[in-house]
């Protein structure tokens, strides 16, 4: 269970890697990173949804709250693809799908320094 | 300040000379059709009455004139004057005795040939296309416009018209086709009144059937044998409209061609006539009950970089590809025995590429067949016109009537063509090569042909915009395997004509249209290779990722809430 734990992180990095070319706002990833990142999304997907579901609730507040960016933003992409919006809908929740996840990455990271700041201030 | 005074005046007499001209023509401000009830008139401005012999012919200006700006109404761009803008469907010459099907058009459209550079005058343009034509000041064949071909929707006999064409006698071809003159120039005196006039239902709109004449593409495919029902009315005609509720013009005819981005001649806001402008309005609706699509579950970047008719128009997803027959090139409207997919020019209709927009889009694709100097030291390539080709074939190769009649196989000699060909390049001064096949043919040992690259002979194409199909039709209705699946190929479809002439290597796979097949196509082939798998399984991927989307999402909120109540270990 532990390997699938901590392939998160790095699965987490890689989905945002590969999203990169879409960044540039009125841009949709689409292509070569497109595969790609369907494909780290594809396992990341399931990995999120077991490690959400068996690991106990623990960690800073900071940390629950980046987590649950993180799913909304999986949660963001399934309008388009369900086809609940249309076309140019489609769009901003495409672009949002990418910025919460992003901002979820961005505060997991904030959180990890600040609980690594803090047991390097308990030591 | 006399001077001042003087500028003065001069500026307000011209305003006011303006003012006169546009005045001075009769306007009835209704929508009603008027019924026009006039005198015919010669080129002298004098009344025909119904007793005149045929030394009196009618004049299509003198007779529209006193109504009628004729001075703006010959030109526009229907009229080949004004902006070039986006290449449109070009003539072919097609000749016989030189086995020539070659692409041109009077406006430097890229990759086209202009009628000079094909050796074709006014005459012979007259002669060949003339029918097609509806004249205008800047007429490519010179002659005048023919109002009626377009404002007379009933008993305007288009054959006829072409008949009087083909006799050389282009001033009385409207007014024969429209049954008021005898070919002879003698009028038909039962349809002069008392008053010496004539009643013609002109109408500004005439109804698409009078465009059509000109601007129609069917499949060449389509005989008894194989019924193609295409009921193929596009879906704004079905729904009552006419071409030119968007394809609209003043009395200058400068025809909106409702493409996208395109700039009026006269500086007219035009925007709501294309097919983005009226669907896809950036602010309210243009037309009450134009439909506002959608596209749901259609990934964005589909809308900006594909044009709305890669999905709405163009053949249907089993013909795609297939030979079309244009009005223009093979002159529909005039009766032919024997019409045959067969019959030059090869056109090829559904062939994505590139529009002058950057998107994808479906167009017809003609290919050129013809000669060409080999480009030279001091020279580049070029065009051999029939008729710089007409003596030298009928010299070496005895050529007189049909030069692929003269030349074909035979059951005992099967390499009659080729090696025929070869004979004749080999003789031909200057050098010269046979472009067909997407390639130009050079003579090579053996009295084989081999192909080699050339400008000249790549296809040319234009943007298909008619007949537009419904939503329920369209691309996509059956969902994303319409395009994304293993079977459908037609994104990466190119045509690929066979050579005029039986070519032995050719046989074998020539390479370079190989080649072609790759690089000229818009697509990365890799990529639409690696998708197509995807597609099949998008319904089991969908509910995999609302899954893994809802867990996730409700065990987060679960999370999220204990550790802020503390309820956590």
């Amino acid at each position: 269970m532990k390997w699938i734990q901590r392939a998160l992180i790095p699965l987490l990095i890689l989905a945002m890697l590969t999203a990169i070319p879409g960044i540039p706002l009125g841009v949709d990833l689409r292509g070569y990173p497109l595969l790609l990142h369907l494909g780290v999304g594809t396992l990341l997907a399931a990995i999120l949804a077991i490690v959400m579901v068996t690991t106990p609730p623990t960690g800073s507040r900071l940390q629950a709250f980046a987590w649950l960016l993180i799913c909304i933003g999986l949660l963001a992409l399934m309008v388009p693809l369900m086809g609940w919006a249309d076309s140019e809908a489609s769009h901003r929740w495409l672009e949002s799908h990418g910025w919460i996840s992003i901002a979820g990455l961005g505060l997991l990271g904030l959180s990890a320094k600040q609980s690594k700041a803090s047991s390097s201030s308990e030591n | 300040m006399r001077f001042i005074w003087t500028i003065g005046i001069l500026l307000l007499s011209s305003a006011l000379q303006a003012q006169d001209s546009e005045d001075r023509w009769k306007k009835t401000g209704s929508p009603e059709t008027y019924l026009h009830h006039i005198e015919l008139r010669d080129e002298r401005g004098q009344i025909i009455t119904a007793e005149d012999d045929s030394t009196k012919l009618p004049h299509m200006g003198e007779t529209c004139g006193p109504c009628h700006d004729m001075n703006k109404a010959s030109g526009g761009l229907h009229g080949g004057a004004g902006p070039h803008g986006s290449p449109g469907e070009p003539w072919f010459i097609v000749d016989s005795k030189t086995a020539t099907r070659w692409p041109f058009h009077p406006r430097p459209w890229p990759g086209l040939t202009t009628p000079s550079d094909l050796g074709l005058d006014p005459e012979d343009l007259l002669q060949n296309f003339g029918a097609y034509d509806t004249g205008g000041s800047e007429s490519m064949t010179g002659q005048a416009s023919d109002c009626l071909i377009c404002h007379l929707p009933d008993g305007y006999d288009f054959h006829r018209r072409s008949k009087m064409l083909d006799q050389g006698k282009s001033a009385l071809a409207a007014f024969v086709a429209a049954g008021l003159f005898e070919p002879s120039g003698k009028p038909v005196s039962r349809l002069w009144d008392e008053s010496g006039k004539v009643t013609l239902n002109l109408k500004g709109d005439a109804g698409p059937l009078a465009c059509l004449q000109c601007h129609t593409s069917k499949p060449a495919t389509a005989n008894q044998a194989s019924p193609h029902w295409s009921h193929a009315d596009d879906v704004h005609l079905a729904a009552g409209m006419s071409c030119v509720d968007c394809h609209r013009a003043g009395i200058d005819h400068h025809v909106v061609r409702g493409k996208e981005g395109e700039i009026h001649p006269t500086g007219a806001e035009i925007k709501a006539l294309s097919c983005r402008g009226c669907h896809l309005p950036d602010g309210e609706a243009v037309m009450h009950s134009a439909p506002r699509p959608e596209h749901r579950g259609l990934p964005p970047f589909h809308l900006e970089q594909m044009s709305c008719t890669a999905c709405h128009s163009g053949p249907d997803l089993n013909h795609l590809g297939e030979k079309t027959w244009t009005s223009r090139a093979h002159q529909l409207g005039i009766p032919k025995q024997g019409r045959s997919s067969e019959d030059p020019p090869s056109i090829y209709s559904g062939i994505l590429a590139l529009d002058d927009q950057g998107r994808w889009a479906p167009h017809h694709q003609g290919w050129p067949e013809g000669w060409i100097q080999i480009a030279q030291a001091n020279e580049s390539e070029a065009v051999l016109s029939p008729a710089e080709m007409r003596t030298p074939l009928r010299r070496i190769l005895r050529v007189r009537s049909d030069l692929l009649e003269k030349i074909a196989n035979t059951d005992d000699d099967s390499s009659r063509e080729e090696r025929s060909t070869s004979a004749f390049l080999n003789q031909a001064n200057p050098p010269t090569a046979l472009v067909t096949g997407g390639s130009a043919w050079r003579p090579a040992p053996g009295d084989f042909l081999q192909a080699e690259p050339s400008d000249l002979a790549q296809p040319v194409q234009w943007t298909i915009g008619h007949p537009v199909r419904p939503a329920s039709m369209s691309l996509g209705s059956q969902g994303c395997t319409d395009c994304h699946s293993s079977t459908t190929s037609w994104p990466l479809l190119m045509s690929s004509p066979d050579p005029l002439i039986r070519i032995r290597s050719h046989t074998d796979g020539n390479p370079l249209r190989q080649e072609q097949l790759r690089t000229t196509n818009v697509f990365d082939s890799v990529l639409w290779d690696l998708w197509k798998p995807i597609f099949p399984a998008r319904d089991l991927a969908k509910f995999y990722f609302l899954t893994c989307a809802f867990l996730a999402s409700a065990a987060a909120v679960y999370r999220f809430l204990s550790i802020m109540t503390g309820r956590h270990g």
